[in-house]
């Protein structure tokens, strides 16, 4: 048997290269539980964004043919701003089986003395989890207002978190 | 003795690969933000959860959360908004109990606001380092009275999302 130093460093190369792939493909982005991340050679981060109209419904994550879990751990969902009219819309967010993970309002249009209302921004500690092989649906109601709205409003969402280890 | 020697390569080279993957695995597991490292339940699933819905600030009880199990569920974020209201501007005293037994976890107050007033009240939410432990067997209830402010302020619709993780007993 021989155990010469071109082996050896062939042997070191290949060991550096796995743990340079794996630690640098999923390295603390602070925001998710690291021993709860999915060990991919990828980052576990991800987001998804849209807009919607009052009183629609929109399927905004479609988990099909996955394998992990997707928690997430940051929402803001917001009004496009009308005229002539204040109010809310109340923006439901469902797991394709009907559980509902979260009810938010979202305020519309123009305060008296012409303040805009903020969005709704949430963050979560542990988070909404949507799990594999389903579908994760924004549904809103139609607009409860005073006034008459020049428009419907239209609602825009951003959604981030990460992907899970089963 | 070249076969010997290729074998002999790629044994080495695979017990370091192993050996560095491991490594790499020990140094990803860093402690969780989310809950405390160890206390999770190990199901084979993913222990986090999250419920959220519509209910009626009135006198009576409405019913939040029910822990069928397994183990404790801890509730590490809440998050209470209102529905416009026509003519009221106020708070909604909103209190969480525990039942059985009966025990007041929380006291919170949300902000109600009429469509033309102006400001808008946005979402009370609250993050909890360790947080609110419901056993197995037990619920959550809401009990959030008449808002407190001026107008008429009967029948506030309010929204609550709670999110938390199933633990050890």
């Amino acid at each position: 048997m021989t155990f010469d130093r071109r082996s050896l460093g062939v042997a070191l190369a290949v060991g550096l290269a796995f743990f340079a792939g794996v630690y640098g493909g999923t390295r603390d982005a602070g925001a998710y539980p690291g021993s709860f991340a999915a060990a991919t050679f990828f980052s576990p981060l991800d987001s998804y964004s849209g807009t919607v109209v009052e009183g629609g419904s929109s399927v905004i994550m479609d988990t099909s043919g996955l394998y992990n879990d997707f928690v997430i751990t940051d929402v803001t969902i917001g009004a496009i701003v009308t005229g002539g009219c204040t109010g809310s819309v109340l923006v439901s967010i469902e797991l394709g089986n009907g559980k509902q993970l979260a009810a938010l309002p979202v305020y519309t249009g123009l305060g008296a003395a012409g303040s805009l209302p903020p969005p709704t921004e949430v963050r979560f500690e542990s988070g909404l989890p949507v799990p594999e092989n389903t579908t994760l649906v924004l549904d809103t109601s139609s607009h409860l207002s005073t006034g008459s709205c020049d428009r419907d409003v239209e609602i825009y969402w951003t959604m981030s978190g990460f992907w899970a280890a089963q | 003795m070249n076969n010997q020697n290729f074998a002999l390569r790629l044994a080495v080279a695979c017990s370091l690969a192993l050996l560095a993957g491991l490594g790499s695995g020990r140094l990803l597991t860093h402690s969780a933000f989310a809950y405390p490292a160890g206390q999770a339940l190990s199901l084979g699933t993913n222990p986090v959860d999250a419920k959220g819905g519509v209910f009626v600030a009135a006198t009576s009880n409405a019913l939040l959360y029910s822990n069928t199990g397994p183990g404790d569920f801890v509730i590490t974020d809440v998050v209470f908004g209102s529905r416009t209201v026509t003519d009221c501007v106020g708070m909604v005293p909103i209190a969480l109990l525990l039942s059985p037994p009966t025990d007041h976890l929380a006291h919170f107050a949300v902000p109600v606001a009429r469509g033309d007033s102006q400001s808008f009240p946005g979402v009370l939410q609250h993050h909890f380092s360790s947080g609110l432990s419901i056993p197995a067997g037990s619920a959550l209830e809401v009990t959030a009275t008449t808002p407190s402010g001026t107008g008429s302020c009967g029948g506030a619709s309010m929204t609550y999302t709670l999110s938390g993780y199933r633990a050890k007993p």
